[in-house]
């Protein structure tokens, strides 16, 4: 059987579905102005395809000329679309040197995918194409009639899909997905085969045999009940899976930012020879310090930092993950003596924590390491007066949960672990320091005690992080130069042990405020400069380790529960079991510990819940659709009365067979009514056959203007009634819900 | 030209109605197949009884003959039979000097052909031939048969020896074709007693004429047929030709008779318009004949019964549907 072309009206829901399926797509834009230009590119297709069948153009001609017409549109957009100005574009993607014709499409996408969340209207262009060549494919698909239950779910489901990868999966709870099968499931119900096959009178004449339309309704109950399934199937994995949405930038290299940058530790001593020099001030709500550079990787001579840096905002998550525990924290900053003419050369901002939104044009972070920066000038200096808000997100680790926590092993890891010829006196001395130590943190703090021991801080003390340096600084004799150190080698030797037992470790240099902030400015002075280290724990996140002696640099700290100061820590109990090797593969997070955000009983609910709404709205729905029909029926004369009565008996006994006339289903309505109640059965049938005749007259009679009259509709009600009081309960039950008369004409 | 009223769709439900029961009074307890026979006479088709002998046949297309009150002729079909003895030849008055043309017993209102299978095939198309022209052509010049004009023809299903079985174009010929059978017990019982007038023509009252039969043929085509009975009588004849258990499905012209013999059959029933049940009752007696099995179907047992039973049960009746 050749396919026909669909109506209007599964055009119409194929169109709907789409437009459902493109919410979080275009939720993931700062402007709703996106899903107004969605709707657009969603028509536009249906538009050509319609005019191309109107001109009776073949079905490849319309296919060719819409694609070649979309792209062409979108690739004109793309390369009249100037490249970003300004100190932000060292953060987006722009095309390169010799660029074929479509590289200004694929940069497009590049740029999207880079580009910080929400991304801005400029970027939709992707978006847009993607919309408009699926709609394109199911306008197609609808055109030919072949795939026109299937074509529109597909596209709904790569629309979806693009939308939810393009937020990581925050753009949408489930709701838009319900939505998406509650307008899928309505269009199968109330579009039946007759629809897609043709609304004309070939359904009915049998011209599209019987077996077709209980295919087509097979099909589509298969089609449901399998929508149902994987929905359901992916929300239990989604639940059951540790871990985060995939991410597609991830795939997306970054740009390039030049990174020139001069070594950090070298204006720790010259902010600490003044220590009354004013750095900055803060003001806003902060966590009792601001890191200003983290150097996380380390080659056996000193700490350095390769970046990653993105435009603040980008969605992207750090190797290792954040901690459970977290907070917001706001925070306005002026940068004093970080800036200006007198400043030490450099574009690094003082921030705290994972920074997700700033004030400042450009500003570039490394979703890692946190370090927030500036693309400066030629000076290499950042502006003079910098003032500037950031707003991040900051561990707040648990003292519980990080007693209890393991670290992570992989790859991801290494780079806080490696220890390129590593000694093996000071490995020996890391593991004989941590001996019998009951859990990470206890490794932790046994070897922040142990390097904070008698050990004294001098400002003046002779720099450098090298194992060299480090072994003096640990082994020698006070009058060798041992045992004096800045706060550099404090860190720096709790760093480079902790690797040694195999905790995860990196080196911060920031400033030390007072107390955690809450609002009142605080003036941050040379003298709070300092370095600290930093440990990671699975499930807990980055937690600070200060070891150098002087107090007054981590009395801001000390309050904290889960700040983890050698000054609180616990005595170190007997009978420690020995550390376990670098690398080794600990239990990742403590066994109690729930997957990261995720709440199993919370999730059940949320999915009971939408199932739950989800049927009521279908139930609603089809509640309203066969209030619908009996309206137009009512309205419809003898005819429509019949169609009642014919209702009435499909919901009795299911659907007649098709050599049924209207006077056979009459004189079953009679029998079936007589069988159920003989006291009503004489009035009953009588009203069955008058309907049947006046219907017949009505429907194969010559035209004739047919005045509607209550009383025919009363008798088809009657009829209703008695067929209705015959029925099994469950039928009677469902009777005014069951979507079976909406499947008829 | 038509001009079908209410008033004559009612004069044409109470003539039917007397044709038949005058027919009653020779043929017992065949009223469906009486009616089916009345329905053919009034759409202007012929109707083949097909029947073992001493069933009524011959009785049945006599009566029908004597209640309309024209000329009715009967044609015993033999081997040796000419198709001048058929149609009418042209011979030479001795009297006169001139050659004429004599009619043969074509030439009447009802014709009876009995055992028409039992000619040769020369002058079964002869006969065939005047059935669908109405006309009979000697020497050049054609000669009208009366109007009405409506052959019953008969043949025997078995004891087929000498017998040449009517091909299936002109099986085509005819409207329709019944089976009368056996009557039953009662009725047959009736025929039985002496005294009984059943088979006895003589009885049959005239209440009709061939010119309000040729009148009726007329006015009962401007019965309405909707659009979608049309689309559903093409939809059964589709239906027989791509059954594959059919090797010949029905024609356009069956189509066409079968939506014929619908508008009689509406009209019988005091409608000005058809409903799918007319197509229903009269699709085997219209179709059946038209339809040949395949070979391997008929070994299987299938008949074209079956092949027609099929298309109706298994193709969607209209059914009134509002807009």
């Amino acid at each position: 059987m050749t396919p026909r072309p669909t109506g209007p009206a599964t055009t119409g829901w194929a169109l709907a579905l789409l437009l459902v399926a493109a919410v979080p797509l275009a939720a993931s834009f700062t402007t709703p102005v996106v899903l107004a230009l969605v709707l657009g590119a969603l028509l536009a297709p249906v538009g050509i395809v319609a005019l191309g069948r109107w001109l009776r153009v073949p079905p490849w001609g319309v296919a060719s000329g819409g694609l070649s017409l979309v792209l062409g549109v979108a690739l004109a957009f793309a390369r009249a679309e100037p490249a970003p100005a300004g100190p932000a574009s060292e953060g987006t993607w722009r095309a390169g040197p010799g660029g074929s014709l479509v590289a200004p499409l694929a940069d497009a996408v590049a740029r999207l995918l880079t580009a910080p969340r929400p991304a801005p209207l400029e970027l939709a262009l992707p978006v847009l194409l993607l919309c408009a060549l699926v709609s394109l494919g199911v306008a197609l698909a609808l055109a030919r009639g072949s795939a026109a239950r299937l074509a529109p779910l597909v596209g709904a489901a790569v629309i979806y899909g693009a939308g939810q990868l393009l937020s990581a999966g925050a753009a949408d709870g489930g709701v838009v997905a319900t939505a998406c099968v509650v307008v899928a499931a309505a269009g199968w119900v109330v579009l039946d085969g007759g629809a897609v096959g043709r609304s004309s009178t070939a359904v009915r004449l049998g011209e599209a045999p019987r077996r077709a339309r209980v295919a087509w309704t097979v099909r589509g109950l298969a089609g449901l009940v399998s929508v149902l399934v994987v929905g359901a199937g992916a929300v239990v994995v989604a639940s059951a899976v540790d871990g985060r949405p995939f991410e597609p930038r991830e795939l997306v290299a970054p740009p390039q930012v030049p990174a020139d940058l001069a070594n950090p530790m070298a204006e720790l001593a010259r902010w600490q020879a003044e220590p009354d020099l004013v750095l900055l001030t803060v003001a806003g709500e902060h966590p009792g310090y601001l890191s200003w550079v983290t150097l996380p990787d380390f080659d056996g001579a000193g700490w350095g930092a390769s970046l990653d840096l993105r435009p603040v905002g980008s969605v992207v998550e750090p190797a290792l993950a954040p901690g459970r525990d977290r907070g917001a924290m706001d925070v306005t900053v002026e940068l004093v003596g970080l800036a200006g003419s007198a400043s030490p050369p450099g574009p690094w901002l003082p921030s705290a924590g994972q920074v997700t939104e700033t004030d400042l044009t450009g500003a570039l972070v490394d979703a890692d390491s946190g370090v927030l920066m500036l693309p400066v000038g030629q000076d290499g200096r950042l502006p003079d007066g910098l003032t500037y808000r950031v707003r991040s997100e900051v561990d707040q680790p648990d003292a519980v949960r990080a007693a209890r926590a393991g670290v992570p092993a992989g790859d991801e890891v290494d780079r806080y672990l490696a220890l390129p010829r590593f000694p093996a006196e000071m490995r020996e001395y890391a593991q004989a320091v941590v001996e019998g130590a009951s859990s990470r943190v206890d490794q932790a703090t046994l070897i922040a005690q142990e390097v904070r021991g008698e050990r004294e801080l001098a400002t003046d003390a002779i720099g450098g992080s090298s194992y060299v340096r480090l072994r003096e600084f640990l082994f020698a004799d006070r009058g060798e130069g041992g045992q004096v150190g800045t706060s550099e080698q404090f860190a720096a030797s709790f760093a480079v042990l902790a690797r040694a037992v195999g905790l995860p470790s990196r080196l911060v240099v920031g400033f030390a405020l007072d107390e955690p902030g809450t609002g009142s400015p605080v003036t941050v002075r040379g003298q709070d400069a300092r370095v600290w280290a930093e440990v990671y724990l699975a499930g807990t996140g980055w937690v600070r380790f200060d070891p150098a002696p002087d107090a007054a640099t981590a009395s801001g700290l000390r309050d904290e529960p889960e700040e983890q100061d050698v000054s609180d820590a616990e005595p170190e109990p007997e009978g420690l079991p020995e550390a376990p090797p670098p690398g080794a593969d600990d239990d990742p997070v403590a066994s109690d510990a729930v997957p990261d955000g995720v709440d199993r009983g919370g999730v059940v609910v949320a999915v009971l819940l939408a199932l739950a709404g989800a049927a009521g709205v279908v139930l609603v729905g089809l509640v309203a659709a066969r209030g619908l029909r009996r309206r137009r029926l009512r309205a419809a004369g003898a005819v429509g009365a019949w169609q009642l009565v014919a209702d009435s008996l499909v919901l009795r006994r299911g659907r007649p067979a098709p050599a049924a006339t209207v006077h056979a289903e009459a004189h079953e309505v009679a029998d079936l009514v007589r069988a159920s109640d003989r006291g009503t059965a004489r009035g009953v049938d009588h009203e069955a056959a008058g309907l049947a005749l006046a219907a017949e007259a009505e429907a194969f009679g010559p035209p004739v203007e047919v005045a509607t009259s209550d009383g025919t509709w009363d008798a088809a009600r009657r009829v209703e009634r008695g067929l209705r009081r015959g029925a099994p309960r469950g039928r009677r039950l469902g009777w005014w819900i069951d979507p079976r008369p909406l499947r008829r004409r | 030209m038509t001009d079908l009223t209410a008033e004559s769709i009612a004069e044409f439900r109470v003539l039917h109605g007397r044709v038949v029961d005058a027919v009653e009074h020779a043929v017992h307890g065949k009223r469906p197949v009486v009616e089916l026979v009345v329905a053919a006479l009034f759409s202007g088709g012929h109707v083949l009884l097909e029947d073992v002998p001493g069933t009524g046949k011959t009785t049945l297309a006599r009566a029908l003959a004597g209640a309309l009150g024209g000329t009715s002729r009967r044609i015993q079909f033999t081997p040796d039979l000419l198709p001048a003895d058929v149609t009418g030849t042209t011979v030479l008055d001795p009297a006169t000097g001139a050659v004429g043309f004599r009619p043969g017993p074509v030439f009447a209102n009802v014709l009876l052909a009995d055992e028409i299978n039992r000619a040769a095939a020369k002058t079964q198309s002869a006969m065939l031939e005047v059935m669908a022209e109405q006309t009979v052509t000697s020497d050049g010049t054609a000669h009208p048969v009366p109007d009405p004009f409506l052959v019953v023809a008969t043949q025997n299903p078995i004891d087929l020896d000498g017998t040449y079985r009517l091909p299936e174009a002109q099986l085509d010929r005819f409207l329709v074709r019944v089976t009368l059978g056996y009557p039953d017990v009662e009725h047959e019982l009736a025929v039985l007693r002496p005294g009984s007038q059943a088979g006895d023509v003589s009885t049959v009252p005239v209440v009709s004429s061939p010119q309000e039969v040729a009148r009726y043929r007329r006015l009962l085509t401007g019965v309405h047929v909707a659009e979608p009975l049309l689309r559903y009588v093409r939809a059964l004849g589709e239906a027989t030709r791509t059954d594959p258990r059919s090797r010949l499905g029905a024609s356009t012209r069956a189509l066409r008779a079968l939506v014929g013999a619908a508008q009689v059959q509406a009209a019988a029933q005091g409608r000005h318009y058809v409903v799918p049940s007319d197509v229903q009752q009269l699709a085997h007696a219209v179709l059946d004949h038209r339809v040949i099995p395949t070979r391997e179907a008929v070994l299987d047992g299938a008949t074209a019964h079956d092949v027609v039973a099929a298309g109706i049960e298994g193709i969607e009746v209209p059914r009134p549907v509002a807009a």
